[in-house]
């Protein structure tokens, strides 16, 4: 087995901070005025200004949303939507360019590491902008372009505009419009025609200072006959106040191609993760959403696959893990658009300490499909008397040529499966952890190798309650 | 010596084990045998300290320590090994993640000097426990028990009894449901670990074990008291009469 | 009527006003509005057609136990909550045919001390362009009780079937053993179908799971139907049928 690369981590470091007295600068709420610095700061074509501006109305005239968790703590005024270091060097393209604190950061975080081991190149985001990116050069020469948003819609501003927001419009809920108007950031992935990716691609976003809002945009244009495996990692340190995250993720798989896209949210507890995450999924490719779900107060995280081809699939893998005073509202939501498209969703949740943790699912079949198959497998793992969980999953079936299973089950860690494990001289902690690790190990087992050591490593600490 | 005296077990409300007296010194085979419900599996599976059970009256000393006053885990490292009768399947962690885990949890307890092994080391140590059980290697990656036939099942618990090698083996009609060589490996499994001084306590329904692993003493149970004792020719002579003749 | 303390606080909490209720003996024969019916030991079991009421309470006191047979042809809209008190037994077995109008049922079964059995069955066969809007719950609101939900639905033409069926288990309600299964059955290619099974659990030391599955006749059955001188439809409706009389099996075994 290779190195362990996050051997030694502990909580302590993921609550790691740096100075963050550029953040003063820009004040708190949102406004128009902010919004033009935005995009003056980033140099961008007049449509994009448009849009944020558009984006900004429609936040201004939608509600909230009146369903899942409560987010009356949220308060939208008090957030600092944009920040920027000038004192980092932006694109540094090898590691020495980087400024020391911020590097510093992402040295704790095991990055470096993870780049000379087997990966392709990683784009790392520090505040707002992408401080550190690096791209081995054969597949720059097969036109993969792996580029932090900003320098993308700079660059390739055709591409860029043609799929910007496109599959999730502005229009889509509130926090869709947010990120419209303050969207920074984040990773823009293309892989041309034909283009198979052997080795995964990965970025590791960071948020530091207090009520920052992350709003990274990530876009994946993956054409036909491609192949691609994004990873994408997160974490903030625990504050006072609260920070919100609103990215969104847009995938787009061309036919025939195969799109992964593995990410492991450890946001602290004091944040709000309402991302968006949707895929477009065409004929005969295949989309896999891969996920864990740890840290955060208030979840509400539903990836979504739209399988608008013959023969396209979705699956999706995710761990939601609720300890005390968290909401994970989590789940899949799948759109079955077309014939003989299919999905698998396997979810495993676990609540402790009082966490209440919700599997949300929405299956849709079209009227008049042939050939459509769907499973849902969901099951929660409640670890004590004052833990929650809540699965609801809906099915809105318009087609008869289907075989739709769905299976759920809750309950707590056999005791039989305890006593079991103690007889044999482990303790009881460590048997709880063994069949905790049992339950979540689908799910793991697809994750790249150093996340699967951090999904187990953090939900060990989770487990031990070493957790504020 | 792992002593058992005037024990008492309830299960809720209901009381299973009337007052059970038992001694087993290093290096013996003792083996109970008796009428379904008698309580068997409810006393092998108290000395271990299945939650289920409560215990109502009675001591249990294992080398002059009490057990009572264990947990279950304490017991295993104190050298205490339960073979079960349905050995629990438990998907998603590997054979070799769970034996690797007890193994250094047990030794460790054993010997403050002993430094835990990893994977690599441990496949050396038990690759030979492996062959004399005729277990392919491919069963350190299946998950604990998961998808494993009887037979399998029952090996699986004796390469632990021989991969632990405790002071004290309770096996929980481990002999049921095996064909003749299964059981053949089985018995030499256990007569294997009789050798090193290990005390064997076997409860069993059939006389057939006893063809292969040569029993001290053989204890009747039956209505939760233990009605008479004897040695090898008193099984023969149970396997004749069956249990009706005694009171 | 006499109401142990605990009956009292559901009662509220669903805000039953029992007085505003009439209390029924004989079931199918009175046509009320608002109906409470208490179950006694002079009645074990009781076959309504078309119950008239839109407002039913049904409780079911401590150690008495009740095998309910609904069945529906012109239902319309029916709101059933039944009460279950300690150690008794309701078994509620439903059967709605429908063929056209929109009709509305929802049922929730509540355990509210120890030791009770609830059991839930439910068939709706729906054809031409019924619809049919279900809410089915069983909720523990106490420990050691038991439950299961078995909901089948047969659609055909363009009749759509809408069903939210849940279980909740409450806090206190530790050592609670339940189970919900759905299987829907698609006859033709204009049905729609909307499921959500769903479990609300607040507590760890239980028992839940449901399972769901919405297929077609599997093809090979109706082949081998067909190879016998079966017309597809009319292998349909049998394979349809097995499904009712799978779920009202437990009727003849009562006869």
């Amino acid at each position: 087995m290779s190195e362990f690369i996050f051997e030694g981590l502990d909580k302590e470091t993921f609550d790691h901070k740096n100075d963050y007295s550029y953040q003063k600068k820009f004040g708190r709420g949102l406004s128009k005025d902010l919004i033009r610095q935005i995009s003056a700061d980033k140099n961008e074509p007049e449509w994009m200004l448009e849009f944020r501006l558009d984006s900004y109305q429609k936040f201004l005239d939608m509600d909230m949303p009146n369903w899942g968790p409560n987010l009356d703590e949220l308060n939208l005024d008090e957030i600092v939507y944009y920040a920027y270091d000038n004192e980092a060097d932006k694109d540094a393209k090898t590691w020495d360019d980087v400024p020391e604190d911020i590097k510093n950061t992402f040295e704790k975080l095991g990055i470096p590491k993870a780049e000379r081991a087997m990966l392709a190149g990683v784009g790392a985001q520090y505040e707002s902008q992408v401080v550190y990116h690096s791209l081995k050069e054969e597949w720059e020469l097969q036109g993969v372009i792996f580029e932090d948003c900003d320098v993308a819609i700079q660059k390739h501003p055709e591409l860029f505009k043609k799929y910007f927001m496109k599959c999730v419009p502005n229009t889509d809920h509130k926090f869709a419009a947010l990120h419209g108007a303050v969207w920074s950031g984040g990773t823009f992935l293309y892989i041309p025609n034909g283009v198979k990716m052997s080795q995964p691609l990965q970025a590791y976003f960071r948020m530091n200072a207090p009520s920052q809002g992350q709003f990274e945009h990530t876009l994946i244009i993956v054409e036909d006959n491609a192949d691609a495996h994004y990873i994408e990692g997160c974490s903030a340190p625990k504050y006072g106040s609260s920070a919100l995250h609103a990215g969104c993720v847009e995938v787009y798989c061309g036919k025939n191609s195969r799109v992964r896209y593995s990410s492991v949210e450890n946001w602290s507890k004091d944040t709000f993760n309402l991302n968006t995450k949707r895929a477009i999924v065409n004929e005969n490719a295949i989309m896999e959403w891969v996920g864990g779900n740890m840290g955060s107060g208030v979840t509400m995280l539903y990836p979504c696959s739209m399988l608008v081809g013959r023969g396209a699939r979705a699956d999706h893998l995710g761990i939601a893990f609720a300890n005390a005073g968290q909401n994970q509202d989590t789940g899949a939501k799948v759109s079955c658009l077309a014939d003989n498209t299919s999905c698998n969703i396997v979810m495993k949740s676990l609540s402790k300490g009082g966490g209440l943790s919700t599997y949300r699912g929405h299956l849709f079949v079209a009227p008049n499909l042939k050939g459509v198959a769907a499973k849902v497998e969901c099951d929660a793992l409640i670890l004590d008397p004052i833990s929650k969980s809540v699965t609801i999953p809906k099915m809105d079936i318009r087609s008869t040529d289907v075989v739709i299973a769905h299976e759920a089950s809750a309950g707590k860690i056999n005791p039989e499966d305890i006593f079991y494990l103690t007889s044999r001289g482990v303790s009881q902690e460590q048997a709880e952890a063994m069949v905790v690790n049992g339950f979540i190990e689908p799910i793991i087992k697809e994750l790249p190798l150093e996340y699967a050591v951090e999904m187990n490593r953090l939900i060990e600490l989770e487990m031990e309650g070493s957790v504020g | 010596m792992l002593r058992i005296k005037d024990l008492e077990v309830n299960v809720e409300d209901k009381k299973i084990l009337h007052g059970i007296d038992l001694e087993i010194k290093p290096g013996e085979v003792h083996c109970i045998m008796g009428p379904n419900g008698a309580g068997k599996s409810t006393l092998v599976n108290s000395i271990m300290g299945h939650p289920k059970y409560n215990i109502s009256g009675g001591s249990i000393e294992m080398d002059s320590a009490n057990i009572l006053e264990m947990e279950v885990f304490e017991r295993a490292c104190h050298g205490l090994f339960l073979a079960f009768q349905y050995p629990k399947e438990i998907e998603g962690v590997t054979m070799l993640s769970f034996l690797l885990s007890a193994y250094n949890a047990q030794m460790s307890a054993r010997d403050e000097n002993f430094k835990s092994l990893k994977a690599f080391k441990f496949k050396k140590l038990i690759r030979p426990l492996l062959e004399q059980l005729d277990i392919d290697e491919s069963f350190l990656q299946r998950y604990i028990n998961h998808g494993f036939s009887g037979g399998e099942k029952k090996k699986s618990e004796v390469l632990q009894l021989k991969l632990f090698q405790p002071k004290y083996a309770l096996l929980d009609e481990t002999d049921s449901g095996l064909d003749v060589d299964a059981l053949k490996i089985v018995s030499d499994g256990i007569n294997d670990a009789k050798k090193n001084e290990m005390g064997v306590l076997i409860v069993t329904h059939y006389q057939r074990i006893l063809d292969y692993v040569q029993p001290d003493v053989v204890h009747v149970l039956k209505d939760g008291k233990i009605v008479q004792s004897g040695g090898a020719e008193f099984a023969k002579e149970l396997e004749s009469k069956g249990y009706q003749w005694i009171e | 009527m006499k109401l142990q303390g605990n009956l009292k606080k559901f009662l509220e909490s669903r805000e039953i006003d029992l007085s505003t209720y009439e209390q029924v003996h004989n079931l199918g024969a009175e046509r009320v509005q608002k109906a409470v019916y208490f179950v006694d030991d002079t009645v074990q079991k009781l076959d309504v057609t078309n119950l008239s009421c839109e407002d039913f309470i049904l409780i079911v006191s401590e150690k008495q136990k009740l095998n309910l047979f609904l069945r529906f042809d012109q239902l319309k809209s029916l709101d059933l909550k039944a009460f279950i008190a300690d150690s008794a037994e309701l078994n509620l077995n439903v059967l709605v045919e429908q063929s056209q109008k929109d009709s509305d049922l929802r049922l929730e079964l509540l355990a509210f001390e120890k030791h009770a059995t609830m059991n839930l069955n439910i068939v709706y066969d729906l054809s031409n362009n019924a619809k049919f809007n279900l809410g089915a719950k069983l909720s523990f609101e106490n420990s050691e009780n038991t439950g299961s939900m078995k909901i089948n639905g047969i659609l055909d033409d363009k009749a759509f079937g809408k069903s939210f069926a849940e279980i909740y288990i409450a806090p206190t309600a530790n050592l609670t053993d339940s189970e919900m299964r759905q299987e829907v059955l698609l006859l033709s290619d204009t049905c729609r179908n909307e499921i959500t099974p769903a479990l609300e659990i607040l507590t760890d030391d239980v028992k839940a799971a449901h399972g769901v599955s919405v297929s077609r006749v599997p093809e090979d059955i109706l082949f081998y139907f067909e190879s016998r001188g079966v017309s597809e439809d009319c292998a349909k409706k049998l394979y349809a049928q097995t499904l009712k009389d799978k779920l009202f099996l437990v009727e003849n075994t009562l006869e």
